[in-house]
Formats: C-alpha cells, structure tokens, sequence
C-alpha cells in the first residue's frame, strides 16, 4: 500500500473504533466513584488475616500472588529470549571498545561523572535494598527496588567503568541469582503443601503489623523477586552495552 | 469533567497506533507501542478512582478514610513489567535487524510478501 | 494434596534449573533428558488431572483464598475436561516437540530448553485458570516466550522480521485484552470469570458490556489468527525453529480460540444476544478459513504454506465454535486435538527437510528427497488427515461440526469447510507430490510466491540418512490422531468436556458457592457419515492433481485460467504485504467493524 492509501483505511476504522470506544467508556460507572466489591474485600481482610498494611503489596503478593508469579517469569523469559537474541554470531567479533573521536588516546571519564558515579553507586544500592525490604510496609517492593538495584549498577558503566560491569555479568553469578530469584518465589509456595493447604498459602508467622518482619512471606517474596528483577535488568542492559561497544561485525565475506 | 480520562485514554490509545501504523524507524515504533500501552495504565487507574481516596496503605491514617481501589495498582504494577520486557525484546529485534540490513525503517528491505 | 498447580510450576521451576545449568560442560544431554522429563512429568499430571476431572470440575484456589462471603478475592484454576484435555494436548506437543530436536538441533546454551518449558507453562496456565487478569499474565508470558524463539536464528532477516511482526501485532492484542479487562472490571467488580458472570447475569446487553466482549475477543481472536487479525501468523510461523512451529499451529493458536469460547460461555453467554453473535463469528470464520485455504495454494515455501493451512483450519474452528452449540462445540474441541497432532506432524515433516537439505522451497526440492521414503509417505499420511480422512481426528472433529450445522439449519456451512479443508490439504499434498517422489512440474500461480532460499542450518551436521528420534514424533503424532479419531472414550470425553463448557449455571455454583450441580447427561455417541469425508478427501488430491498433472493449469485453457485469477491473486498478494503499518491498519478497521457490529446489534 502507499502512505496514502494506508492513511484512508486507518483514519476511518481508527474514527468508527474511538467512537464506540468513547461510547462504552462513558455507559461506565462515573469517573471517580469506584463502587467495585473487590478493593474493600481487600481493605477490610488485609489486617485481620494477614497483618499487613499496605494492599497494594498485599494483593501483588498474597491475594493474587499467583499473577507475580507469571509476571516474574515473563521477565526472565524477556531475559533469557533477550540473550538468546543478543549472542555474539558467528560472523561478529569482540573487539576492545574504541574512543569514537578518535582524537584521544584511551576513555578517560571526566573527574566529575568518576566522582558523582562513585558517590550515587552506594547510596543507590541501598535505596534499593530499603525499597525491596519495606515492599510490604510502603509504596515499593521486589519490582521496583530491583529496578533501582540494576541502575546502581548502571553507574558503574555512567562512570566509564563499564569493564568492570561486563565482567560482572560475564561470570556466572548473575545469571545463578536471577534463576535463583525464580526458582525461590516457586519453593516459598511450596513451602504450604506438605501442610495440605493450597500452593502460595502464606504460612509464615504474621508478626505485628508495621514491623520489618511482619505479613508472613511478603517480605520473602520480596527479596526473590527483588534478587530476579536486579539481576535481570543488570544482565539485559550488559548484553545491550555489549552489543554496542565490544561486538564489532566482521568483514562479510 | 468525568470523560476527560477517558479521552485521554482514547487519545494515547489512538497516538501510539497511528504512531505504529505509520512509523518508518523501528525504534520509534516500539515507544509507540509504549505509549499506546500507557493507556491501559490510565484506564486501569481511572477505574478504581475514588474521589478524595488516599493511597491504600493503612498506616497512621483515620479510621474511616476513603481508600482508592489497590486491585487495580496492582494490575498495572504487572501491566508495567510486562510492557517493560516486551520493549526489551523488540529493542533486540531492531538492533539485530539494523546490523543484519542495515536499516530500521521496517518498510526498507521488504519482508516476504504474500 | 491436589495436582492443580503442578503443570505449572513444574515446568517455570524446572526452567530456571535449566538456566542455571549454564556452565555445566557437556550439558547437552541433561538439557535434553531434563526438559524431556518435566514434559513427560506435565503430560502425567494433566492426564491425572483430566482423568480426575471427568468425576466432578476441579477448583483449585491458590494461597487458600476461598471466596469471601461469595465474592472472590484469590486466583482460581478451573479445571474441567476441555481445560485439562487442551492442557494435555499442548505437553503432548511439547513432548514431540522436544523429540524431534533431541541431540541434533541447534541449541543456543540453555536458552532453547529454557524457553521450551517457559512456553509449555504458559501454555498450562492459559488453559487452566478461571480469572481474566491471571489469563492474560499467561497470555504475556506464552507471548514472550514464542517471540523469542521465533527470532531463534537471528543470522537472518526473515525470522527477525517475522518475531518483530508477531510481537507487535500480539503486544496490540494484549492491549485490547487490558482493555477490556478493564471494563469487565469497572462493570462487574471482580476479575474471576465466574464473578464477572453471574454480575452480568440478568443486566440488559448495554454499550459497554458489548465493547468489553469485543475488547477481549479482538484481543484473544488476534491470537487465533482470524482475518484480519491474522497477518502475523505466516510471518512468523514460517520462519520459526521446526519445533516452536508445531506449538505455535498445534495449539497456541487454538487456545486463542479457547479463551473467547470460555469468556462467551462463562461471563457473557446470557448477556448477549446469541443469534447476531454466532452470525457474526461464522461470518469472520468462513472468511478466514477462505482467505486461508486459497492463500496456502499460493504458497511455495513449504512452512509458509502449512501456516496459511493453520489459519485456514482455525477459520474452521472459530466457525464451528460460533454455532454455540453443544455438539459442535464438542467437534471443534476433537478436531482442535485432531488438527493440533496432524500439524504438529506436519512440521516436523518440514523439519526433517531443513535437516536435509537446509530449504523448504517446494521448487528448490522439487524431486530431490525421494531418497526420503518413510518421511514422505507420513508426510503424505498426514496431509491426507489433514482433510479429514477417516479414521482421524480432523475426520471426528469436522464431521460433528458439519452434521450439527445442517442440523442448525446452516446449509451453506459444511460444503464450505469441505472446500477449505480440500484446498489446505490439497496445496499440502501438491508440495509433497512434488517434493518428494518429483511428480509435476512447478505451477503458474505459487512460482511467483516468496520463498527466502535458504534455511538457516537448525542443526549441527546433516549427513546420512534421517536420524530416527526425528521420525518417532512424527509417527506418534500421526497415531495419536488416530486415537483422537477411533477411541470412543475420546468422544465421551469430548462431549463431557462440551457439556461441561456450555453449563454456566453449575460453573458459576461451583467457583462461587463451592457446591457441585450435577454433571451433564452423555448425549448419544456421535459417528459421523464417512462419504463425506472421502469426498473431500478426494477434493484434496483432485486439487492436488490439478496443480500437479496435466490439467487446465498446463494445457491449452492455462493461459485464460491464468488471466482470469491474476487479479485476485495479486490483490491478495498485494494485502498480506508484510509490512507492520499495515497490519495494525486492518487491525484497527476489524476493531472498528466489530464493535460497531456489537453495538448496533446487541
């Protein structure tokens, strides 16, 4: 089709679909008056039953613990495809990275981002792990705090030290962890059959609420997916940054 | 206002199709798909909105506060990861195909037709 | 202690052992042993579970999150005899799968086996569970998986295009699963397909209960490649590794089928109005099977064609679902077993090809694998099958379907399925003529068709003669079709499996209240006519002999023949053009048909 031919037919099913999309949209309940069952079930339950305080964690791990499973591993199936795609082929070399402009001798990083890199790397690392441990207390969690683990490791790279990242993630011990994360979030529900209840029943002592080690194995749960999340993350951003600065294709034949 | 959501719903919705439908860079096509997929985070959220609801966390808030529905945190929680991996993947596609063919345009080198 | 969950998460933990087996040396045999194993141990526990199903549904709720006063608050997996037997049927896939690339594929580290069991889980999961959110958890990670295993050869352009296809177009399906979960949502409250059901239940069809079926069916419809949501299959089909093809056409595709049969019976079937529903899903259907049966005809890139067949076949499928019947429902389930195992076998046929001669090109191999006597008669035997040829499973299958349609009065329906059928099987049989005891000579019309010459190599080396482990899988599917086709307890199950399916009301009872309704009486068993069959048989080698011997497309009346189709063929062509904008365009004007369809209707 020419661009525009293509243009006609997607402006007029585009024109039919959002009317009728905005039609159904407004036959909802208003906009602001959310009288769904499902919500307060929660909010009503969460404490009594599980000691926890916050339900958003409380549904991601408990209730619907379930979901994150196959949320998890949706992410380490991301990984796994995103390395199988990212391999070095046969055709393509690796090569040492190479100042592009050519008119300095080796990659010096700048004092500054050296500085700024070394002092964000601690400070974010332990953001992270503050975020992972009190998932089931305050806004955050295994998701987040995981995301926030990788990009303290991505100032590593910011500070010019992106051998030391490769490296990293060159030896096994990512890839171990980030399976580990996995395979951990599927043992914990193991952990309620033997007792005869129900896979991912949260048997763990409920503590009191608010505490660090309080909603029985939210916390757990946490850590695991925090473990996938940062690992996961660390290793797709080193295939990537690989994929750019060290793999080089060689000639064609 | 209580359609204004929803119209903001429809227009990322319609912005990242057009966007995919018409994208000549493959790079641009998947935050296209990003930002069509950023309307079901709105439309998720919106559904749950309970005016004047704080966020459902029970901690040192009165007895009886008004609470917004955390189901629905939760889906787009999962919706977020889920959109996060599949950009990951797509990148890498592009990225193999641009040194395989040299180009990102997805309409360059065509595909098998027919 | 109940097998509910063990499909599942079987197969996620044992893939994440499996990745963290990366630098074990020699690891290529336990890789294959280990995958091996958990299929196997997945297929046990499905049998166990439909065996257990048979007595009574199954409702399995995880973290004991038992419905509160009714409502439920946790994630149920619902197991019935339809559930438990597609389940079955996808490990049984998976297992052939992973047979036929035993030591000779070309496995990249762990990553293959990894993703082989990531997609087998989801797979499971898909099928099992009973709540809308959690299916389209699984619907994601069934996508991921196959995304990154269609790229698997990344050497070349064809399967890096074709997963860009795949994943977009998937992706925009997920989207409007999203949306429309989003709507049941702020309708009915509750994500569990049972609650969403009985909130409906009683309520006038409004705009927004017919937009969120849409939504949901768009979506789940994109998976099951119905025109024109169906753009992507070819491409990526095609250019898949053999054994993610046989899943991909043996049964993720189906389960996309499956997931708006369940979300119809369960959560909208006394909402809206049956009779404009099955009018439009028939309609959608017979276009897809056409569109499907003449595009495979087309084809001369073997894998290409048999991907134009799966979507021909699914076209059937969606029409013989769409009578929302029982019977018929019963029929699709037995031919989506039926035409799941001939497929699967048909591309391990195809892969044996690649094995040997690195090409699935019907002119490039045309007469060169006579050499390959057993492969080329099953390859035959299947596409035989692939038309219904009794005793197999598409013959049961297609033959309920075709005999409840004229029974519902839709005269026109089973001359068509039989033409489809005849086309799909009959372009298979040509490429098979062909390819391996040289008969023919290369047709006019899938000459000019896109071929990409050569196979990346999927395995090491390939001298000598076929490796035997690829040729078991191949027979077993074959058998196993049989079996679907010849045991009446198939059929009885079958018919359990429908009854069950259709029965919202003791659905409903059990999810939420927990009490058992009593089970659907048997209906009579079902033996459908053979003539029929062997005529469409027939039909297939007629259209196979008219491609191949000297007919009206070689002699004299070849060139008005050819006048005469090269419109529309180009047309068609032109329409499939490969190019994602365009894929999304008529995604968004089916979209757009659809829900003003419903709209104005329901």
């Amino acid at each position: 089709m020419s661009s525009k031919l293509r243009h006609f037919p997607f402006v007029l099913g585009t024109l039919v679909f959002a009317g009728f999309l905005l039609r159904a949209l407004c036959a909802l309940p208003p906009f602001g008056e959310y009288r769904g069952a499902y919500g307060p079930a929660i909010l009503s339950t969460m404490e009594p039953l599980r000691h926890a305080q916050q339900a958003v964690a409380s549904i991601t791990f408990d209730y619907r613990g379930f979901d994150t499973l196959g949320e998890e591993f949706i992410l380490f199936a991301a990984v796994a495809g995103g390395l199988l795609l990212l391999r070095r082929q046969e055709s393509e070399a690796a090569h040492d990275p190479v100042d592009q402009s050519g008119d300095r001798g080796g990659i010096e990083p700048a004092p500054a981002v050296l500085g700024l890199g070394v002092l964000m790397f601690p400070f974010t690392l332990l953001l992270g792990i503050y975020v992972v441990l009190h998932g089931h207390l305050t806004p955050g969690g295994g998701f987040q705090g995981g995301v926030l683990l990788a990009t303290a490791f991505y100032y590593v790279y910011l500070s010019g030290e992106y051998h030391d990242l490769l490296g990293m993630s060159r030896g096994h011990i990512v890839s171990h962890l980030e399976a580990a994360g996995a395979a951990g979030y599927v043992i914990i529900g193991l952990l309620a059959l033997p007792a005869g209840l129900h896979y991912l029943h949260n048997l763990l002592p409920l503590g009191d609420k608010g505490n660090l080690l309080s909603a029985g194995t939210l916390p757990l749960l946490n850590i695991t997916v925090g473990t996938e999340v940062a690992s996961a993350f660390l290793l797709l951003i080193a295939a990537f940054l690989r994929q750019v600065l060290v793999i080089r294709r060689e000639k064609k034949p | 206002m209580t359609v204004l959501p929803y119209l903001i719903v429809i227009e990322l919705l319609l912005v990242g199709l057009y966007g995919i439908a018409t994208s000549r860079n493959t790079i641009h096509l998947v935050s296209c798909l990003f930002v069509a997929q950023s309307s079901t985070y709105l439309l998720l959220l919106s559904v749950g909105y309970l005016r004047g609801g704080t966020a459902p966390i029970t901690d040192e808030i009165p007895a009886n506060a008004r609470m917004v529905d955390p189901v629905v945190q939760a889906l787009t929680l999962t919706d977020i990861v889920v959109g996060a991996t599949v950009s990951a993947l797509l990148l890498a596609f592009a990225l193999q195909r641009h040194k395989l063919t040299g180009t990102l345009d997805p309409r360059k080198e065509p595909p098998q037709r027919g | 202690m109940s097998l509910a969950p063990f499909p599942v998460i079987t197969a996620l933990f044992m893939a994440a052992l499996l990745a963290a087996l990366e630098q074990l040396s020699s690891r290529r045999r336990l890789l294959d042993v280990l995958s091996l194993a958990t299929a196997m141990a997945v297929a046990i526990f499905d049998w166990q579970l439909l065996d257990a199903s048979l007595a009574g549904t199954i409702v399995y709720w995880f973290g004991d999150w038992k419905p509160m006063g009714g409502f439920p608050v946790g994630i149920a997996f619902v197991i019935d005899p339809a559930s438990a037997g597609l389940a079955l049927l996808s490990a049984l896939l998976t297992l052939a799968a992973l047979l036929f690339s035993w030591h000779h594929f070309h496995a990249v580290r762990t990553y293959y086996h990894t993703l082989m069991l990531l997609f087998l889980a989801s797979l499971q999961g898909f099928a099992l569970t009973g709540d809308l959110f959690n299916m389209f958890v699984f619907f994601e990670l069934m996508g991921v998986a196959a995304y990154a295993l269609t790229g698997y050869k990344i050497e070349e352009s064809g399967p890096l295009e074709g997963a860009l296809n795949f994943a977009v177009m998937n992706s925009v399906a997920g989207l409007m699963v999203l949306l429309g979960i989003a709507l049941l949502y702020a309708l009915t409250g509750g994500l569990n397909l049972a609650w969403a059901g009985a909130a409906l239940s009683g309520k006038p069809a409004g705009t927004a209960v017919s937009a969120a079926f849409i939504l949901l069916a768009v979506g789940f419809l994109t998976k099951g490649a119905v025109l024109p949501f169906h753009f992507w299959l070819p491409d990526a089909h095609s250019v898949a590794p053999t054994p993610a093809s046989v899943l991909f056409s043996g049964i993720m595709v189906q389960l996309g089928l499956y997931a708006v049969a369940r979300i119809y019976w369960v959560v909208f079937s006394t909402t809206l109005d049956p009779d404009l529903l099955r009018q439009m899903l028939l309609g959608f259907g017979v276009a897809t099977a056409l569109v499907g049966g003449v595009m495979a005809c087309l084809q001369r890139h073997l894998k290409r064609l048999l991907a134009y067949s799966t979507v021909s076949h699914s076209g059937m499928m969606l029409a013989g679902m769409a009578l929302l019947d029982r019977r018929a429902l019963q029929g699709t389930l037995l031919y989506i077993a039926g035409h799941g195992l001939v497929k699967g076998a048909l591309f391990i046929g195809t892969g044996v090809l690649v094995y040997h001669h690195r090409s699935v090109d019907e002119k490039e191999l045309h007469g060169r694998c006579r050499h390959l006597r057993v492969t080329g008669v099953l390859f035959c035997v299947a596409g035989l099958a692939l038309s219904g040829l009794p005793p197999f499973g598409t013959w049961t299958g297609k033959g309920i379907i075709k005999e409840t349609a004229s029974d519902l009065g839709y005269q026109f329906l089973p001359p068509l399925l039989s033409l489809c059928s005849a086309l799909t099987a009959g372009a298979v049989l040509r490429a098979a003529g062909g390819i391996f005891f040289g008969l023919g000579h290369s047709d006019p019309f899938s000459s000019s068709a896109p071929a990409t010459g050569e196979e990346g190599s999927e395995t090491g080396h390939s001298r000598g003669p076929t490796p035997r482990i690829m040729l078991v899988p191949l027979g077993l599917l074959l058998v196993a079709s049989l079996g679907v086709g010849m045991l009446p307890q198939v059929q009885q199950v079958a018919d359990q499996a429908a009854g069950r399916f259709i029965d919202r009301a003791a659905y409903q009872a059990l999810v939420l209240q927990g009490t058992p309704l009593p089970l659907p009486r048997p209906a009579p068993q079902a033996r459908p006519g053979v003539t029929v069959s062997f005529v469409t048989t027939a039909a297939a080698l007629v259209v196979a002999a008219l491609f191949l011997g000297p007919g009206p497309l070689r002699g004299r009346g070849r060139e008005s023949v050819k006048v005469l189709l090269r419109g529309p063929v180009r047309l068609l062509r032109r329409v499939h053009s490969g190019y994602i904008g365009d894929y999304v365009t008529w995604f968004i004007c089916g979209t757009g048909i659809m829900m003003a369809l419903a709209q104005f209707w329901f």
